[in-house]
């Protein structure tokens, strides 16, 4: 039982109360946990096989090395939060194992293809980052002790994922001709999909809790601000271009196209012609889930059962 | 359901060079010890640890604390220290 109210648990929070097990927590704040953990676990599984099926394009053995260590990574953060949500009383059995494909709460990037080496670094450079901008911001204010400690391991190695994208989109970008020309191709659609990654914009967001019971610091407006100060200048640096840039007279980055709007993941392809859409559309397109969902989930559980029926 | 692959909790806990103290650093599954040895070194990775060692959490036995994971372990009839 817990032993306060919500509004006496949120009163504690304020003043940088820190809860160290579920029996502390009222039912707001575990639902409110419980969400933003399934996010993180599931996002983090899903980039597993999504860089996996990319890592096949590594030109060299270091590469292949590097490519399948930040996977490696990738895998054991998920674990750890799917062990978290065991915690909370959540089946890491059926979240992994148990569930349809498109029931997973990662984001839509991570239900696309990567197809060569450019894409799988420029994912590093902008999912990952992504990841830290989010991770970090939970990191430095969550009112979880568990999972604050459990981010310690998760930022450092993300940041080790963020310097491997970043060198190798300098290494692509100097290189010229159809290595820039690849890499400009991969930020043009990788891009908006981080954007869009981030969420509804404030103005739009229902309140959810997860700002009052300090399980995050930053709005979905200002982490995707966090991202596009450090991404957009990077792109400028390399010469890439991308839709968006810093306007000095409102402090802020500004995007160019009409956000958000629809995508056509074959052509991997951002349809800016078609004009702004309904947050109402993107949710359809992101519950529909991508053209790689249905293999990644399976690639990631596939033999399972086989395996366990030969231990019974 | 019973899997066959059914795991246990093991509390990890490491130490990053002489002197410094032996740190809680996080939690892994595994079907037996053998195995919480291997799944600890290779998911607990992020730094050159100069000691760890897993526990089963069955084996932690709460001293003045009655909630959180080791919880069920306070031996019965016993309250504070």
């Amino acid at each position: 039982m817990t032993p306060y109210t919500e509004d006496e648990l949120k009163k504690k929070i304020r003043g940088g109360y820190i809860l160290e097990s579920p029996e502390e927590m009222t039912p707001g704040y575990r639902k409110a946990l419980i969400v933003q953990l399934t996010v993180q676990a599931d996002t983090e599984l899903m980039s597993a096989p999504a860089y996996w099926f990319a890592a096949r394009h590594a030109p060299s053995t270091n590469t292949q090395v590097s490519a399948h260590a930040i996977i490696q990574d990738e895998l054991a953060h998920a674990n750890i939060a799917y062990r978290l949500l065991e915690d909370l009383g959540v089946s890491k059995e059926h979240l992994v194992y148990g569930r349809e494909p498109h029931e997973f709460k990662h984001p839509y990037g991570f239900d696309q293809p990567l197809d060569n080496w450019a894409e799988l670094v420029v994912a590093n450079g902008f999912f990952d980052r992504a990841g830290i901008c989010l991770l970090g911001d939970v990191h430095r204010n969550t009112s979880y002790g568990p999972l604050k400690r459990a981010l310690v391991k998760v930022d450092m190695e993300e940041t080790f994922h963020l310097r491997h994208g970043e060198v190798w989109m300098r290494r692509l970008a100097r290189a010229g001709g159809a290595a820039t020309e690849l890499l400009q191709r991969c930020v043009d659609w990788m891009f908006p999909m981080t954007i869009e990654w981030f969420g509804l914009p404030d103005d739009l967001k229902h309140h959810s809790g997860q700002l009052d019971y300090k399980l995050k610091g930053l709005t979905n407006d200002e982490l995707r601000q966090v991202w596009m100060s450090s991404t957009v200048p990077l792109c400028e640096r390399l010469g890439l271009s991308v839709p968006a840039h810093y306007d000095e007279e409102d402090d802020e980055y500004v995007l160019e196209y009409p956000f958000p709007c629809e995508y056509d993941p074959e052509a991997k392809r951002w349809l800016f012609d078609d004009g702004e859409i309904t947050w109402g559309a993107v949710f359809e397109r992101w519950k529909g889930r991508g053209p790689m969902n249905e293999i990644y989930v399976d690639s990631v559980r596939r033999s399972r059962a086989s395996v366990a029926s030969w231990l019974n | 359901m019973r899997t066959g692959l059914d795991e246990g909790v093991y509390e990890v806990f490491a130490r990053k060079s002489r002197g410094e103290p032996l740190r809680h650093i996080g939690y892994i599954d595994a079907p037996g010890d053998e195995l919480a040895r291997v799944y600890a070194w290779k998911t607990y990775d992020e730094e050159n640890w100069f000691e760890m060692c897993v526990v089963p959490r069955g084996a932690v036995i709460p001293v003045n604390r009655v909630e959180g994971p080791w919880a069920k372990n306070v031996p019965e009839g016993t309250s504070g220290p």
